[in-house]
C-alpha cells in the first residue's frame, strides 16, 4: 500500500510511526472492503477509503502532539547544547558509577589476597558495557529517536563487550595460573601464597563472569525492547512513499447539514 | 462556566468515538463509518483525523487497543474501558447541559425578537 508521508510524520517516534502505519494500512483495506460490501464501485470505495483513513498534515501534527516523548517535553525547556552536555555527562556518570560499584568486590578480597592485574581491564570493559547499555536504553525509551541502525550498533557493541569481558577474565586467570605455576616450579610456595593466588584468580573469574552475565541480560532486555519499539521494518508502509495527495486539511469535526 | 469552542469540539469528537464503542470492540475505520452513518452524515471523520483522537483516548486509558487477526490481516481493535464508560456517561450529561443551555439562550432570544 502506497501512502503519503507528510513531513510532520517524521516528528513521531519511529516505533509509533511504524505501528501507526500498520494500523492505517489495515484500516484502509478494511474500509475499502466494507465500502465495497455497501455497494460502492472499486474506484469509489478506494477513493472514499483513502479520504477517510489516510492522515493529512493536520492529523499528523496532532498525532505528533499525542505521542510526544517525555524527553522532548523536558528538553524544550533547555537549549539543545545544554541537553547534549547533560546527556554526555549522564553517560560518563553511569560509567563512573559502575566503576565505583565494581570497586566493592575489590575491597571484599580476603586478607592476604591481591587483586589480579587483569581485573582492571575487566572492570574497564564492564564500565563501557554499562555505558553502552544505558545509552541504548536512554535513546530507546526516553528520547524515542533510536533508529534500527543505531540499535543494531548498540546490540553488536554490547555483545562484543560481553565477549571481551569473558575473554579478558579467562585469559587473565590463565596467565595468573601460568605465572604461579612457573613460580611454584622454581621455588616452593607457602600456603598463604597459594591461598592468595586462588583467591585472586577466583575473584577475577567471578567478576568477569558476573559482568558478562549482567551484560548478556542487558543485551536480552534491550533486544526485546528494541523489537517491541521498532517492530518489523519489512512491513513499514511509510518507506518510499509518494508525497501527500491530500492538500486539503479539514477540521477534525466536519459538520454538514 | 465558559465553554471554549475548541475544547467543546474536541470533547464532541471524543464523545462520538466513545459512544461508538459502547456496544463492543471496533476497528478504527468501523468507528469512522459508523459515526458517519449513525449521524446521517452530520458527523464525519476525514483524512485520518480519527487517529489522534483514538490514540489520545488510548493514552488516557478511556479505550484500549489490541491487535487481532481477522481475514488474514492483523488489525487494531479498540474497546471501551470501564474508565471510558464512566467518562462517556459523565461527558454525555455535560454535553446535554451545554446544549440545553444553548437552546435556552437561543429560544429565549427568539422569543424576545419582534
Amino acid at each position: 500500500v502506497k501512502t503519503p508521508t507528510p513531513e510532520t510524520a517524521g516528528r513521531l517516534p519511529l516505533g509509533v510511526r511504524l505501528r501507526l502505519g500498520r494500523e492505517v494500512a489495515a484500516d484502509l483495506e478494511g474500509a475499502y472492503e466494507e465500502l465495497r460490501a455497501r455497494g460502492l464501485t472499486a474506484e469509489q470505495a478506494w477513493a472514499r477509503a483513502r479520504a477517510l483513513v489516510l492522515p493529512d498534515a493536520a492529523a499528523w501534527t496532532r498525532l505528533a502532539r499525542v505521542h510526544r516523548p517525555l524527553h522532548a517535553v523536558l528538553a524544550d525547556r533547555f537549549s539543545a547544547r545544554a541537553v547534549e552536555r547533560t546527556e554526555r555527562l549522564a553517560v560518563i556518570g553511569v560509567a563512573g558509577a559502575t566503576i565505583l560499584l565494581m570497586a566493592g568486590p575489590l575491597l571484599a578480597l580476603g586478607p592476604g589476597s591481591a587483586p589480579a592485574p587483569t581485573l582492571v581491564p575487566v572492570f574497564a570493559a564492564g564500565a563501557i558495557l554499562a555505558a553502552v547499555l544505558a545509552s541504548a536504553a536512554y535513546r530507546l525509551l526516553a528520547r524515542s529517536d533510536a533508529d534500527p541502525d543505531a540499535m543494531q550498533a548498540h546490540l553488536r557493541a554490547t555483545f562484543a563487550l560481553v565477549a571481551i569481558t569473558v575473554l579478558v577474565g579467562g585469559m587473565g586467570a590463565l596467565a595468573d595460573t601460568w605465572v604461579f605455576a612457573a613460580r611454584a616450579s622454581a621455588q616452593p610456595v607457602t600456603l598463604p601464597e597459594t591461598m592468595a593466588w586462588l583467591g585472586g584468580t577466583a575473584h577475577l573469574l567471578a567478576t568477569a563472569l558476573g559482568l558478562a552475565l549482567g551484560g548478556a541480560l542487558g543485551w536480552y532486555v534491550l533486544l526485546h525492547a528494541a523489537t517491541r519499539a521498532l517492530g518489523d521494518l519489512a512491513r513499514d508502509p511509510w518507506s518510499a512513499s509518494p508525497p501527500s495527495t491530500h492538500p486539503d486539511p479539514t477540521l477534525s469535526l466536519e459538520m454538514t447539514s | 462556566v465558559a465553554v471554549e469552542m475548541q475544547t467543546l469540539l474536541r470533547d464532541v469528537n471524543e464523545l462520538l468515538v466513545l459512544s461508538s464503542l459502547r456496544d463492543g470492540a471496533k476497528h478504527g475505520y468501523q468507528i469512522a463509518l459508523d459515526v458517519e452513518s449513525d449521524s446521517g452524515g452530520m458527523f464525519s471523520f476525514q483524512h485520518g483525523t480519527l487517529y489522534p483522537i483514538l490514540h489520545r483516548l488510548e493514552k488516557d486509558g478511556l479505550i484500549s487497543g489490541a491487535w487481532s487477526r481477522g481475514g488474514g490481516r492483523r488489525r487494531k481493535e479498540y474497546t471501551l474501558t470501564p474508565r471510558g464508560r464512566s467518562a462517556l456517561d459523565g461527558r454525555s450529561r455535560t454535553l446535554g447541559d451545554i446544549v440545553a443551555r444553548l437552546l435556552q439562550v437561543v429560544r429565549g432570544a427568539e422569543a424576545e425578537a419582534p
